[in-house]
Order: structure tokens, then C-alpha cells, then sequence
């Protein structure tokens, strides 16, 4: 269909357009590559004073903090765009989108692919693979679960992308909301279960992050229960359709800064 | 019958602006408690459009053009009234109202700055859904035109701001929109390219019957493009006619403009004030201002009594006539 | 001098005209501070003693990782210094009687200022809800030595970030590649996840090559008392060390920098 052929144009001029400074591709993929690595370094030396953390072993844990990579990389990959919405209402760009007939959330949330997330996440999947089948159980259910509620944890990304979009419509001010979405979703490096209440509360309940990140470990893990699963689902389902609500309302709202 | 392609009726457009008092007890101030004001950007403005009619309109800066254009866009709610462009309420943006119109914003571009305009093209293409062959065959007059065949495959960062804006011309175009809205299209181009823009348009408006409306603080824009112009200040619309209308109906200077072959000596000079105004006196160049009925006699006084070189009787500049029109004379 | 304490005024201003911007920076920090909280707090459950620190000793670390970030590793919230590179803007202050780098130095201690009285603020309110065991150390050579490290690390931090956006001098079009580098590297190397001494020795003393300890761990451990006496002053001696060459790098960079930049003539 036309959204889908549109989408991957933008994704090709997105790829295209970023590869276009050798430097810069290196600089970031060797920054976001070591993010990952430090801290997995952190953990590793975390462990060496002890074999568990909580109720979960070594290589859960860092089955975990993987896991949250990948999911993490994944969102970035789909909704970078989101990270520049702000200099196109500024510069008045949003009226050039609004002016077009094609769904604005094309070119506002999918509309800036990052090539640099996807090289990310192959080495992701690559590492994530080979870690769990040389040091955990994997079975059939298990990984199919796995991938599956990553597919919910993408809806509920793309809920909160669009949230933010609308505030960003109403106030132009999306860039620390990022952060904090960032810096939320980083607090879910390790487990949920780790935290205590009522954070862990807060965070599985009330913002989807657990769900987002440690839900889809855990049933891959086979620990995770049937209303578990369902929740999840639900809270995506419902997550995504308010935030198409909300962007609706933003944009109707929405009065141009004068030429 | 020709049926107005574009209708507005008692268009308004109200804003809410809060107010900062200065220094840092405002900025605190302002954390807690807010004063909001009202603008009124556009206030009660109606007119309509036919079919192919190239319009344009002035005003100065922050008199509601822009908000016009944006409303008839589709990009704004009017607080007040009636449009309709092309049979459909801009506002609703219906996908098959927003395949027949484009927008274009000086200065302001759409296209991917590190690709070749060409991706850019192509992007619209999908997006307005334009047919193949009648894609290619709309980029190539397009291109032909306006003159960048070779072009087509440069990285737009590369390119000049007048190339550049031919680009974006032709990106808004691709889709053969039957109306544009051309929002100060010329601003920051040179002398040159802002002549090759007019002849553009001005062919574009002819060959495809396209419905045009141009704002523009340039003179020479309109001058050379509309018949008809549309005078807006303060949200208010203060003339809709034609060019000549304008002239003619408050120019009542009229300006005698000379070649002197002599130096004019200090009596002649003092009597000069008698005439007329005298706009400007730099030898051997002298413009005088005088009333209209009193052109001809007083060009033929001058040419007995002073020695005059060569004459021509002109209207007033455009630009002092509206801005005549915008202090406030008579519009009735 | 008058103008400098204008631009430090007016910086103020800006800060509050994005009055939603402004809360969000401060909720922002609170939760970077609650998420390394309560990760140490986890790890403490099942743990007695981590690295010879315990659950009262690390927590006074993360509040003060927290109290150290807001000092030393905020920045104004309209910083763009390489992109003001990038579009030639730079041009509206070179032609100022106002030091381009000064000016921005000014506006980064504004707002620093501006975030410690709220931080001050929020971790009272914070300790009065979480009541964790802080150690507060007492004797005047540590607090002398914990503040002139403190003021050592703001002023690299502040060098550092200017250095790696010089690089749009060379390439406009990627302005912020290399701050991106650096945040990562002083995210965990700075020691804002964790204590650097936990880490074997031979990276302890690596470490001391780079200038990332040096903001934020050296300070807090000067301050729990984790270094002293002739150790001390060798930390505080290596800071100002480095803090000397980054200055002169910046410098030197700023200078060859603007050649190039007006070689292109922007």
C-alpha cells in the first residue's frame, strides 16, 4: 500500500543521507557500541564480588540488560525522526507535512529511519543469540514468546513516540521528554523485579517500561505468567490508540508561529 | 458562469499572546502568572477567486497574509467564517483536496539537503500519487523551464539559493496542482533570479490555467504578475481591484521626471516649490511631484521656462501609493 | 565585567521563558539520580557488602554523583555551540566586544547555578522521603580539597565538551558526533554508575591517564574520604594537570579553528 511504499522511500533517503559522512558513522556506531560494552564490563566486574543479584543468576542478568539493548535499539531504529521534530516545527517544516496528502505520523515518526540502529542491531542479535544458547535454556516457546511481546513493546515505543510528538506540537518541547523516556527506559537495564515498591509498582503498572523491556526477557526466560501476557497486550493495545487520540487533539490545536 | 475556484467569506482569525514584562522579576513572574492578549491576525476578510486569475496580495509585515494563505491551506482553523477552495473546506485536508494545490514558502524548503533534488521529486511523486509518464513529463518541461536539467542529480546542499528555489518549485509542482499559494516566493533571491522566477510563474499561471494567489513585499512582484491585487493591513482587507484601479483611484500625484541640460540657479530652484514637490534633485536629474490635474500644464511650464533636456510624465510609484493606502486614506 | 553579569542574568531569563523545558531538566535529573538510587539499592538486598563499600557508603556516593552531575556535567539548555558552528552563527559574537568562549562559559555557570539551588532543594526533599544513611565528612583540609576539586572538574568538564564540538570547525555538517562520544565515555567512566575503585587496579591507574575520573568520582571520593592525605594532593596536582592541558588544547583548537572557519568565508 502507498504508506508502505512511501515509508520505505523515506527510510532509503534516511539511510542514504546519514551514510553520507564516513567520520560520523564510525563516531557513533563506535559510541553507541561502546555504551553497551562498557557497562556490560560494569557487570562483569559487579559479579565478580557475587554470583546473584536478586532472584536472578549472572547470565540472566545480563540476558536482561541484552535484551533491553536490542528493544531499545529497536525504537530508535523505527522513530529517530522523533529526535529532530522539534527544528521542523520551528522552522515551520510541519507545515510543509501538513499541507501533503499522506498520514503525518509517516513522516514524523517512521519518517527517519536510522541506519546506524540497525547496524546495532544485528551485532545486537548476533551477541544475544550466541550468549543465550551457550548459557541459557532456550526453547521453541520461549524465543517465539520472546519476539512476540517485543512486537507489543514496539507498539507501546510507538505510543509514547506519538505521546511525545503531540506535546511536542502543543509546546515544542520534546527534546527533554526524550531524555526522560531515555532515561526511564536505561532504568530498565536490570529487571524490574529489582527495584522495590512502590517503584516496581510505578514502573510496571503505571509506565508500561517493565512491560516495555523485562516482560519479553522474562517469558523467554519461561518465567512469565499468562495474565502477565495478556496485560501486556492490553496496556499496548490501549497505550497506542490513546496516544493516536492525543495526537489527533494536538493537532487540531495546532496554530503555526506566524511567518 | 465561471464558478469561483476559491471563496472566502467573513474569514477571521483571532490569536492569544501572553505578555513578558522585562527583566528577571518578569521571568519569575511569568512562571506563575500569565497575561494573555488578543491579535486579531485576520478580521473578517471575503473575497473570491476565479479560475486562473493570478492575485496578489500585500501588506505589510504581520498583516495577516501569511495566516490567510495558511488557512486556505488547510494549516489553520479560522476562529470566524466561510472558505472554500476548489469545492472543499481547506481545513478538513481532505487527501483529494491536497493532490490539486501546492504550497510554496521563500526561504523555507521541503527538500532533503543531502540528497539530489531528484530523491525529493520522487518522494512527492508516491506521495500525490502521480502517474509515472505524466511524472516524467511534468519534470522535464518543469526542468526545462526553469532551466536545471543538469541539475537534477546534485546534492541540494550544493546548489545556489537560486537554483535551490528552482528546485523546490519544481518539487511543489510535480503533482500539476490546479492552485498555488506563493508565499513571498522571491525574498532573499537576486535581481536576476527573482526576474526568472516572475517569467515562471507568469508562464506557469498562462500555460496552465493554474490559480495563483502571490504574497510579496516586492513590488515588482506584483507589478509584473497581477492584475488584480488584494490590500491587506491589520487583518483587515483595505482593496481588492485591479492594478490600474489602484493607480487611479489614489495616485492623485503624478510624477514629471526630467533631464536637465543646465544647472539650475538658486531663483529657479525657489520657484520649483510653487509647481510642485520636488522628489528628488540630483543634476541633471530632476522628479517632481505634482497633483494630477496639474501635470500637464505645469510639464508644459517647465519645458518653456527651464532648461529641460527631455521629460516623461509617470504615475507615482507603486509603492508610495500603497503605502498611501496603508496610513489610512479614504479606501471608499 | 558588567556585561558578563548580564549575559549571566539574561541566561536566567531564557531559562525561565521555557518554563515547561525548565521543569522537565529537573525532573530529568531527579530520575537519572532515582534510577542509579535504587539500582545500588537492589544490588544491596542480596549483597552484604559490594567491593568493600556498604549500602550507607554507596548511597552517599550516588547522592553525591547526583549533586556532582548538576555541578559539574549540566549545560545551558540552549548550549549549541556546534551548530552555531555548523550555520555560521558564530559570526554574530566574533564581531561582539564579548569573548565567544567566555560567554558561553558564563551562561554554563548561570545555569549551573540555577540547577544547584533547585538540586539543593530536591535532595532534601528526597533524603527526607528515602532517610538513607549519609556519611558527612568534617575536617576543613577535606572540604578544601573536595571543593578546589569540584571547581578543577567544572571547569574541565565545561573545556572537554567545548573541545569536542570544535570539531564542526572541520566538519559543519556533523557538529555533535564527538559530544556524543564523550557523554558516553563520562557516563561510566566518570564514575557516575559507579564507584571507579571497584574496578582492578591496573584500570584504576589507567584511568588516571584520562581526564574522565577526574569529574566526578575523584571529587566524591575526596569528599567520603575514600582518598586523603598525600594521595590527596597528588589527585588534586594530576586534576589541575590535566585541566592545564585541556585548557591549552581548547585554546589551541578555538584559534586554528576560526582560521579555518573564516577561510570559508561565512
Amino acid at each position: 500500500m502507498k504508506e508502505l511504499k512511501i515509508w520505505l522511500l523515506y527510510t532509503n533517503n534516511s539511510f542514504q543521507q546519514m551514510l553520507v559522512s564516513r567520520p560520523t558513522v564510525i563516531i557513533f556506531l563506535l559510541g553507541k557500541f561502546l555504551r553497551v560494552a562498557l557497562f556490560l564490563v560494569f557487570l562483569g566486574f559487579l559479579f565478580n564480588g557475587t554470583r546473584s543479584i536478586g532472584d536472578y543468576t549472572r547470565e540472566q542478568i545480563v540476558f536482561f540488560f541484552l535484551s533491553f539493548n536490542l528493544i531499545d535499539t529497536l525504537a530508535q531504529l523505527f522513530f529517530r525522526e522523533v529526535y529532530r521534530f522539534r527544528a521542523l516545527i520551528i522552522s515551520g517544516g510541519l507545515d510543509f507535512v501538513l499541507v501533503k496528502p499522506l498520514n503525518p505520523l509517516i513522516r514524523v515518526l517512521l519518517g527517519g529511519a536510522d541506519v546506524l540502529d540497525l547496524f546495532m542491531l544485528i551485532i545486537l542479535s548476533t551477541i544475544i543469540t550466541v550468549f543465550s544458547l551457550a548459557n541459557l535454556t532456550v526453547t521453541m516457546s520461549g524465543t517465539l514468546l520472546y519476539l512476540l511481546l517485543i512486537a507489543n513493546s514496539l507498539l507501546l515505543a510507538a505510543a509514547f513516540h506519538i505521546f511525545v510528538l503531540s506535546l511536542g506540537v502543543l509546546t515544542t518541547s520534546v527534546d527533554h521528554l526524550i531524555s526522560i523516556y531515555r532515561d526511564m527506559t536505561s532504568m530498565l537495564r536490570i529487571p524490574v523485579d529489582l527495584y522495590t515498591q512502590p517503584i516496581r509498582f510505578l514502573l510496571t503498572f503505571i509506565l508500561p517500561l517493565g512491560i516495555m523491556i523485562t516482560f519479553p526477557a522474562k517469558a523467554f526466560l519461561g518465567i512469565l505468567n499468562w495474565e502477565a501476557i495478556i496485560y501486556s497486550y492490553g496496556f499496548g493495545l490501549v497505550a497506542f490508540y490513546l496516544s493516536l487520540l492525543f495526537w489527533n487533539f494536538a493537532i487540531k490545536k495546532y496554530s503555526s508561529a506566524s511567518s | 458562469m465561471n464558478m469561483s475556484v476559491i471563496s472566502v467569506k467573513g474569514l477571521s482569525k483571532y490569536y492569544q499572546v501572553h505578555q513578558k514584562e522585562p527583566g528577571l522579576a518578569g521571568s519569575i513572574k511569568s512562571l506563575f502568572n500569565r497575561k494573555y492578549y488578543d491579535v486579531k491576525a485576520v478580521d473578517n476578510v471575503s473575497f473570491e477567486i476565479n479560475e486562473g486569475e493570478l492575485v496578489g496580495f500585500i501588506g505589510p509585515n504581520g498583516a495577516g497574509k501569511t495566516t490567510t494563505l495558511k488557512t486556505l491551506s488547510g494549516l489553520l482553523y479560522p476562529t470566524k467564517g466561510e472558505v472554500s477552495v476548489l469545492g472543499h473546506t481547506p481545513w478538513k485536508r481532505e487527501p483529494a483536496f491536497q493532490k490539486q494545490f501546492a504550497l510554496v514558502m521563500g526561504q523555507k524548503n521541503q527538500l532533503w539537503w543531502d540528497l539530489p533534488a531528484m530523491e525529493s521529486f520522487i518522494l512527492n511523486r508516491e506521495i500525490y500519487e502521480v502517474p509515472k509518464a505524466r511524472f516524467e513529463e511534468t519534470l522535464s518541461e518543469l526542468s526545462d523551464l526553469l532551466e536545471v536539467q543538469d541539475l537534477l542529480k546534485v546534492q541540494v546542499r550544493k546548489l545556489s539559493l537560486g537554483e535551490r528555489m528552482k528546485m523546490e518549485l519544481i518539487a511543489a509542482l510535480i503533482h500539476s496542482p490546479k492552485v498555488l499559494f506563493l508565499d513571498e516566493p522571491t525574498i532573499g533571491l537576486d535581481v536576476v533570479a527573482q526576474k526568472k522566477m516572475r517569467d515562471f510563474i507568469k508562464a506557469y499561471n498562462i500555460k496552465y490555467k493554474a490559480t495563483i494567489i502571490l504574497t510579496s513585499h516586492y513590488m515588482d512582484d506584483v507589478k509584473e504578475l497581477c492584475k488584480r491585487i488584494i490590500i491587506i493591513d491589520k487583518g483587515t482587507k483595505l482593496f481588492d481591484g485591479d492594478l490600474d484601479e489602484i493607480v487611479r483611484k489614489f495616485a492623485d500625484h503624478k510624477l514629471l521626471s526630467m533631464v536637465l541640460d543646465k544647472e539650475l540657479n538658486r531663483r529657479q530652484i525657489e520657484h520649483l516649490s510653487a509647481l510642485g514637490g520636488v522628489k528628488e534633485y540630483a543634476y541633471p536629474k530632476l522628479i517632481l511631484q505634482v497633483p494630477r490635474e496639474n501635470s500637464n500644464k505645469v510639464a508644459a511650464k517647465l519645458l518653456q521656462s527651464y532648461p529641460v533636456a527631455d521629460l516623461n510624465i509617470e504615475e507615482s510609484a507603486l509603492e508610495d501609493i500603497v503605502r498611501e493606502v496603508f496610513t489610512g486614506k479614504d479606501v471608499a | 565585567m558588567k556585561k558578563y553579569f548580564t549575559v549571566f542574568l539574561v541566561s536566567w531569563q531564557n531559562e525561565f521563558v521555557y518554563r515547561v523545558n525548565f521543569i522537565l531538566w529537573r525532573i530529568r535529573n531527579l530520575l537519572r539520580f532515582s534510577m542509579i538510587y535504587f539500582l545500588w539499592a537492589g544490588i544491596f538486598i542480596s549483597n552484604r557488602n559490594v567491593f568493600g563499600y556498604n549500602q550507607p557508603q554507596m548511597l552517599t556516593y550516588v547522592f553525591m554523583v547526583f549533586l556532582m552531575g548538576t555541578l559539574i556535567l549540566s549545560a545551558p539548555s540552549s548550549d549549541n555551540i556546534g551548530g552555531e558552528i555548523g550555520n555560521g552563527d558564530i559570526s554574530n559574537y566574533l564581531v561582539k566586544p564579548v569573548g565567544y568562549l567566555k560567554y558561553w562559559f558564563i551562561r554554563d555557570i548561570a545555569s549551573k547555578s540555577l540547577n544547584i539551588l533547585f538540586a539543593i532543594v530536591e535532595l532534601f526533599l528526597v533524603w527526607l522521603v528515602l532517610k538513607p544513611q549519609l556519611i558527612i565528612p568534617s575536617s576543613p583540609q577535606i572540604i578544601f580539597g573536595f571543593v578546589t576539586a569540584v571547581l578543577i572538574a567544572t571547569c574541565l568538564y565545561y573545556l572537554l565538551s567545548c573541545l569536542v564540538r570544535f570539531i564542526a570547525f572541520w566538519t559543519p555538517e556533523n557538529t555533535w558526533g564527538l559530544s556524543f562520544l564523550l557523554l558516553v565515555f563520562v557516563e561510566t567512566l566518570a564514575g557516575g554508575i559507579f564507584p571507579l575503585n571497584i574496578l582492578p587496579s591496573w584500570i584504576y591507574t589507567f584511568l588516571q591517564f584520562t581526564p574522565f575520573p577526574y569529574l566526578v568520582y575523584f571529587p566524591i571520593a575526596i569528599f567520603t574520604e575514600k582518598i586523603a592525605g598525600w594521595e590527596l594532593i597528588r589527585i588534586l596536582l594530576q586534576s589541575t594537570g590535566w585541566l592545564v592541558l585541556i585548557f591549552w588544547m581548547t585554546k589551541y583548537t578555538w584559534k586554528r579553528g576560526l582560521v579555518v572557519y573564516q577561510a570559508y568565508g561565512r
